[in-house]
């Protein structure tokens, strides 16, 4: 039988971890940095260990771990990556290979001092059965701070997304709201941390995000999935409005109005490529 | 405009480096209030370093610059952010996010973005000065298109509209026509001219090529190895002796029509 009392705030916990993360990820992928989760995740580790080696156990090891979080966070967005002449990926490689090591210094220095690593190895994969409504109501006001932030910074930061650079030219303070946005990006991760796991925020940051960029940038590179979608509902007989567009604009007609057999059919000169060896077009032409 | 009108752009023993190497070299130079002035000279001369040091984005190795009466090499922080709010600036390369799904009205109100204050929501003017520019520059069609999916032309004339919308005082054009057709080309060159026309605004424009200037451009500040080698009116700065120094013996300017180009010199046999 359906334990509420316990399952209610694993359920709670899990969605706000997935609309919060998603929300993030938006930006994060729209900024080409998908891997800041990963490196926020091993830095929060990092101060984590560290906590607990200075004797801090359970929802205490959290504070450390926020230290390590937000100190990654800051050291990203107050450098400038024209003035530094660093990408910002560069940065994430170096600071995430800085804090990886640290983390599992630590983790080693537990096993030479006779003290349990149980604790902070547990962040790594993180719990979600154990998720309590102490932790929800964290992430609850995780996901609050980061959708008033949204709210009054969206002009500022979607400028940041088209070109940090230009909007820096063009006298809006990018660098201040962009380390704002890192900072909580930062704390959300950290929170959501201990009930989801440091590889699975990854996913659930950079999955999502991805994919609606696909789906809804109506570009011309799509992911074959989305083809694959495609095709049944061409056969199914509905309209292709991408290509339907597109044949409009060329002045053709649109594709479900061409016979099948041509829509299937390769060029002749395609045909030939594919299926004769280079030594049978040699021997057709002499 | 009278001639007691503060420079828009003033320098005095201006020093930019690249890293450690030294780029330019500059003793004094102004731009007045109200010109279109254009910064030429061979790859690597400094033309965009000059630009992105105007709007502060470069700090001078030693040495004053004055952009708008104000010392942007002392500035910092919040009085920076307001003298670039004064200032349009069209980038020579332009953003290339494609994936991002950001429509060319949504690009034209980033110009609006800093002058709306900080977290603050556009207004009904701001957006109808974004919807005017959008229209001056012939760009209202296009306005719900993406960004990504109009033509090199359209998209420089989108982040010009962008730069305007943004009311400057000084406008800095770093290569508007590069990768742009011939008629792309003329189209960006008549729009410029067109908006001095209208709004008296002083423009810096970095080119390569003399038929990018438009009619209005009376003054060019030639850089080559450091310096400033000669200024002022094309006619007078592209002689056949500085042509034959800086690109070789093989070409000549023409002028006329106040319009100016460099074209193969005609051979004995032609």
């Amino acid at each position: 039988m359906l334990d509420v009392v316990f399952w209610a705030p694993v359920m709670v916990g899990g969605t706000l971890a997935g609309a919060s993360s998603g929300v993030l990820g938006t930006f994060i992928v729209g900024m080409r940095i998908p891997f800041l989760g990963v490196c926020v995740a091993h830095a929060a580790l990092a101060g984590a260990v560290f906590g607990g080696l200075a004797g801090l156990t359970g929802q205490a090891l959290l504070l450390p771990a926020l230290a390590g979080a937000i100190l990654t966070a800051l050291a990203l967005g107050l450098v400038n990556p024209q003035r530094a002449r660093l990408d910002d990926n560069t940065m994430l490689s170096f600071l995430f290979s800085t804090t990886m090591g640290l983390a599992f210094l630590g983790i080693g220095l537990y096993g030479i001092l006779g003290r349990s690593d149980h604790d902070v190895r547990s962040l790594l994969w993180g719990s979600l059965n154990f998720c309590r409504w102490t932790d929800v109501r964290l992430m609850l006001l995780a996901s609050l701070a980061l959708a008033a932030y949204l709210a009054v910074f969206f002009k500022e930061l979607r400028a940041i997304l088209f070109s940090r650079a230009d909007a820096e030219a063009a006298g809006i303070r990018a660098t201040a709201v962009w380390t704002g946005f890192l900072v909580l990006a930062a704390a959300i991760l950290t929170v959501n941390f201990q009930t989801v796991g440091g590889l699975m925020i990854y996913s659930l940051i950079s999955n999502p995000a991805a994919a609606a960029f696909q789906l809804g940038s109506r570009l011309s590179a799509r992911p074959a999935p989305v083809r694959r979608v495609r095709r049944p509902q061409r056969l199914g007989g509905l309209p292709d409005r991408g290509r339907h567009r597109l044949a409009k604009r060329r002045g053709d007609r649109p594709p479900l109005l061409r016979p099948a057999a041509r829509r299937r059919a390769p060029p002749p000169t395609q045909r030939t490529f594919k299926w004769r060896s280079a030594k049978s077009r040699y021997c057709c032409q002499s | 405009m009278p001639a007691t009108d503060p420079p828009a752009i003033e320098w005095r023993q201006l020093h930019l480096h690249v890293g450690h190497r030294p780029l330019l070299e500059l003793d004094y130079g102004r731009a007045d209030t109200g010109s279109i002035q254009a910064l030429m000279g061979r790859n690597g001369a400094g033309k965009t370093s000059l630009l992105r040091a105007c709007l502060g984005l470069i700090t001078p190795a030693r040495g004053e610059l004055s952009v708008l009466g104000q010392p942007v090499h002392a500035l910092r922080g919040a009085a920076l952010a307001a003298l670039r709010r004064r200032i349009g600036y069209v980038p020579q390369l332009l953003p290339a996010r494609s994936e991002l799904p950001i429509t060319v009205r949504e690009v034209v109100a980033i110009g609006r973005t800093a002058r709306a204050g900080l977290g603050q929501r556009l207004s009904r003017p701001d957006w109808d000065t974004v919807d005017a520019w959008l229209d001056r520059l012939g760009l209202t069609p296009l306005a719900q298109r993406p960004f990504s999916q109009i033509s090199g032309g359209e998209q420089r004339k989108t982040i010009l509209a962008r730069a305007m919308a943004q009311e400057p005082e000084l406008l800095l054009l770093d290569e508007p026509t590069a990768n742009l057709d011939l008629g792309w080309r003329e189209r960006i060159v008549e729009t410029i001219e067109s908006l001095f026309a209208q709004t008296r605004l002083t423009v810096v424009l970095v080119c390569h090529e003399l038929e990018v200037l438009p009619p209005a451009c009376r003054h060019v500040w030639l850089l080559d190895a450091g310096r400033v080698a000669a200024s002022g009116p094309p006619e007078t700065v592209f002689t056949p002796e500085r042509i034959a120094t800086l690109y070789g013996d093989s070409l000549e300017a023409l002028h006329g029509n106040g319009r100016h180009a460099i074209v193969p010199r005609r051979t004995a046999h032609a």
